[in-house]
């Protein structure tokens, strides 16, 4: 500006002024710059802040957006910095200047007259055709004008047309953005982020590890049956609920969503003949368990090895064609049996069991073979029907570590409460010693202490976690129609039980060992298959219910 | 002259017109305005507040010559402008000039309201010209030459008003207000007493030209000029930036001849305050007295008793000052 200004004027009367009026004004053009400094640092000061508030409000919905407070702290310190860099960089019309200067210290136009004759001086000899009237051409008027205005313009200081004053505007601003902002870092700080969502997060990237291994465990396994792409399906639905656990990794609440979506879309898939599949299957295996000559079948029944008992069968017909009559009559009476028992649940199965068991009987060469493809068929059913137990199990098991885990992290929140998911149904587990184990447990909400005897020689203690709610639909035991077991008494390894329908009215068949001989080892087993097959969380709490109540008195909760 | 010098002279002759005026200083300050400005004024107030006082006692502070013309319907245009009369030099009889009382630096026209539209047409052509044709002979008035004309507000009946186009020739229209009490009992104070109040002339009229020249050179800043020229514009009901009230109740805004009053007057008032450049304010303080009567107010605007202070004020508050 003060290059500006001496350019300006070439009349005798002006050159003693304006290198003055150049200096005056050059002290204003500073103190406008600091001021424009203050307020355009103030103005990108409340962006920043602006802006960090939409990062917080962004974390707050997703928290893998959460900034670092290195983040957070940067935009508003750049907002200082680049608004007062702007401000001092800024270089207004130096008529502009004066008009503010008149306006803000009152000076009557003053200075713009001022500046307004030293143009029309200096631009005399060619005169500007926008104004070619000169504001004057009294020497003398023009004299004593550039004194008095240069007079009052030293008589001012330029902090006082542009004080260094904070602007109230800007300021509130500021204040009102950093009151948001604090109630927003406060209740989810970064900190706090830090701490509670690698938790979580480790949680969930673990069950998303387990959740893939199993589908890469399915996906490598070779089905028995015709239609192979159930493993591939199963394989690629838990791929899939892996990478989305991944994704989600610290919100609970979409992880859990994820989970139950996968556990939907592969409960779909199951079959609605699995469980007479599987009794069929648990029949026969019982019936062929009766002989030695048939064990071999029902040992690879009992181990799920379908592809292995199919093949016995397979050989027994085999067997059978060399054997003496006693031995070929004993193995049909068993495989007639299977069929019989088998024949409620299976026909085709039960048919050609019988078959084989008249052909064996007769002592036909493959006499057992339509009942080994049959076999096969049906053990590949099952098959497919265990994998999906274990795809859903899985699923399940990583849920519920999910909400352990989001238990953990948001405990000392006062907010969680709302953030927990509301499904009410949560297993209440626990262990407690009876004789050598017992067993506690609890209905209703929260947690609480099992105690439980046994079978009465030192008292047993378990701690449960009880249900939190959705227990309209009871399983009523006297309300369906069940099979009645009978369990000789002997050696429990090789039980001879019979089995027929009945009631559960008392029932008329007669009890051959004490119930709670075998009541511990019943529920041992009732326990480790819940732990590997899929049983719906409510279900599992009857089962534990149900073990409970059988409990002798003085040990059930 | 110097700008010290004008400012001293011009104080100078309102402390002695403030020794026999007593108040009106709004209207004394009017009057040296429009003297040193080189225009006329148009005075309006009831008869009786000292209109005629103050055209003498300005005459004898200017050292100028005075007349006065009591206008009435049966004045003819000779009887201000002059005639030839034969008149017998000697040798035989001639034509000879008899100048007028227009032939005067200081005309006071009394109640000009009065006269016939031809006598008035008259006079102002006079103003406008500043010369007078009679006989095909043209006389140049006398510089300074300033006609004080006075109408009286509440006496209408028999009165021909002046046409918009002749009082747009007023360099002022000021408004002389009736005293206040106290300036009541200062005037009864001096004019009943023994001793009169004697004034002492502190110029003359070449110095009251050189003023004249003085004051038209005061610089004046671009933005100053347009913001005078919003003001103007700002009369007219046309405009789009005019208030609400100027385009309901103008019928005609302020002409050319007002902003050049504007500027002219702002540039006295400056010197007078002592300063060497026109403000804003400057444009402000001078717009009522520039131009309330070149404001016409329509037949709606009457009815409702709207003024053209009134209408100025808002055309002045709805005029933004340039950057």
């Amino acid at each position: 500006m003060s290059n500006e200004l001496l350019r300006l004027g070439r009349h005798p009367a002006l050159i003693a002024h304006r290198s003055s009026l150049a200096r005056a004004l050059s002290g204003y053009l500073r103190a406008y710059q600091l001021q424009a400094a203050l307020l355009w640092a103030l103005r990108l000061l409340a962006l920043g802040l602006a802006l960090d508030l939409v990062a917080l409000a962004l974390a707050r919905a997703w928290p893998q957006l959460a900034p670092p407070a290195a983040a957070l702290a940067l935009p508003p310190l750049l907002g200082i910095v680049v608004g007062a860099g702007l401000g001092l960089a800024r270089r207004p019309g130096v008529e502009w200047l004066a008009s503010q200067v008149d306006r803000r210290l009152g000076l009557q136009e003053r200075t713009v007259t001022a500046l307004e004759l030293i143009r029309h001086s200096r631009s005399s000899p060619q005169p500007p055709t926008s104004n070619p009237q000169p504001p004057s051409t009294n020497a003398q008027l023009v004299d004593e004008q550039l004194a008095d205005s240069i007079h009052h313009l030293r008589r001012a200081e330029p902090q006082e047309a542009f004080p260094f004053r904070v602007p109230r505007r800007e300021v509130a601003a500021v204040l009102a953005l950093a009151v948001a902002i604090v109630p927003l870092t406060l209740i989810a700080p970064p900190a706090r982020l830090g701490q509670v969502g690698p938790r979580l997060d480790g949680v969930a990237r673990g069950e998303a590890e387990r959740i893939t291994a199993l589908a890469e465990e399915i996906g490598r396994e070779e089905p028995l049956d015709e239609s192979p792409e159930t493993n591939g399906q199963v394989a690629q639905t838990l791929r899939e609920a892996g990478d989305e656990l991944r994704q989600a990794a610290a919100d609970p609440d979409r992880a859990m969503a994820q989970l139950s979506g996968a556990e939907r879309k592969l409960a779909s898939m199951q079959s609605p003949r699995a469980f007479d599949t599987a009794a069929a299957l648990s029949r026969i295996a019982d019936a062929l368990d009766r002989d030695a000559r048939t064990r071999p079948v029902a040992s690879a029944l009992d181990r799920r090895d379908y592809r292995r008992a199919a093949d016995e069968m397979r050989q027994l017909g085999s067997r059978a064609a060399g054997a003496p009559e006693a031995d070929r009559q004993a193995m049909a009476q068993a495989l007639r049996q299977g069929g019989a028992a088998a024949g409620r649940y299976d026909e085709k199965l039960a048919e050609a069991l019988r078959q084989a068991a008249d052909r064996a009987a007769a002592g036909e060469a493959g006499s057992t073979d339509q009942a080994a493809r049959e076999m096969a068929r049906t053990g590949g059913q099952m098959q497919r029907q265990e994998t999906l137990e274990r795809a859903l199990s899985q699923l399940q098991n990583s849920r519920q570590a999910l909400g352990a885990g989001s238990r953990q992290g948001q405990s000392g929140s006062s907010s969680s409460a709302s953030r927990r998911p509301s499904a009410g149904q949560e297993p209440g587990e626990g262990e407690g010693s009876g004789r050598d184990q017992g067993q506690g447990q609890r209905q209703g909400q929260g947690q609480g202490q099992g105690q439980g005897d046994g079978n009465g020689e030192r008292p047993g203690s378990g701690a449960g976690t009880g249900s939190t709610g959705r227990t309209t639909e009871l399983y009523d035991p006297a309300a369906v129609r069940t099979r009645q077991v009978q369990v000789p008494g002997g050696d429990f390894d090789r039980p001879q039980i019979s089995v027929g329908d009945s009631q559960t009215d008392g029932g008329d068949g007669e009890a051959r060992v004490d119930y709670r001989d075998v009541l511990p080892t019943y529920q041992e087993r009732a326990t480790r298959a819940m732990q590997d097959r899929y049983i719906p969380l409510g279900m599992k709490e009857l089962v534990k219910q149900y073990f409970s109540s059988l409990q002798p008195d003085g040990t059930r909760r | 002259m110097t700008p010290t010098e004008f400012v001293e002279t011009a104080r100078r002759i309102e402390r002695e017109l403030g020794k026999v005026i007593v108040g009106q200083r709004e209207v004394v300050r009017g009057v040296l305005t429009s003297i040193v400005a080189g225009g006329h004024v148009l005075l309006e107030g009831v008869p009786g507040l000292g209109k005629t006082l103050l055209v003498r006692t300005l005459a004898q502070v200017l050292q100028l010559e005075a007349s006065r013309v009591q206008f009435t319907p049966d004045l003819m245009p000779a009887d201000i402008t002059g005639t030839n009369l034969i008149v017998d030099d000697g040798g035989g009889r001639a034509f000879q000039f008899q100048p007028g009382p227009i032939f005067a630096n200081l005309v006071l026209a009394d109640e000009i309201n009065r006269a016939t539209p031809k006598t008035q047409s008259a006079l102002l052509e006079a103003m406008q010209e500043r010369r007078v044709t009679v006989a095909r002979t043209s006389h140049v008035l006398q510089e300074p030459f300033l006609v004080l004309a006075t109408q009286n507000p509440i006496e209408m009946e028999g009165t021909y008003p002046l046409p918009e186009a002749q009082l747009d020739r007023f360099f002022y229209k000021l408004n002389v207000a009736f005293p206040a009490e106290d300036e009541l009992i200062e005037i009864a104070t001096r004019t009943t007493g023994a001793a009169s109040s004697r004034v002492e002339p502190v110029a003359d009229g070449p110095t009251v030209l050189r003023m004249i020249a003085l004051a038209r050179e005061l610089p004046i800043a671009e933005p100053v000029t347009r913001y005078a020229a919003r003001v103007v514009l700002n009369t007219h009901p046309d405009q789009p930036t005019a208030p609400r009230e100027v385009k309901q109740f103008v019928r005609h805004g302020a002409s050319p001849r007002g902003l050049q009053t504007l500027v002219l007057a702002g540039k006295i008032r400056a010197l007078l305050e002592g300063r060497f450049n026109v403000a804003f304010e400057d444009v402000r303080e001078v717009a009522p007295p520039a131009l309330r009567h070149r404001v016409i107010i329509s037949y709606e605007g009457e009815a409702e008793g709207i003024t053209t202070d009134h209408l100025v004020q808002l055309a002045i508050a709805a005029t933004a000052e340039p950057s």
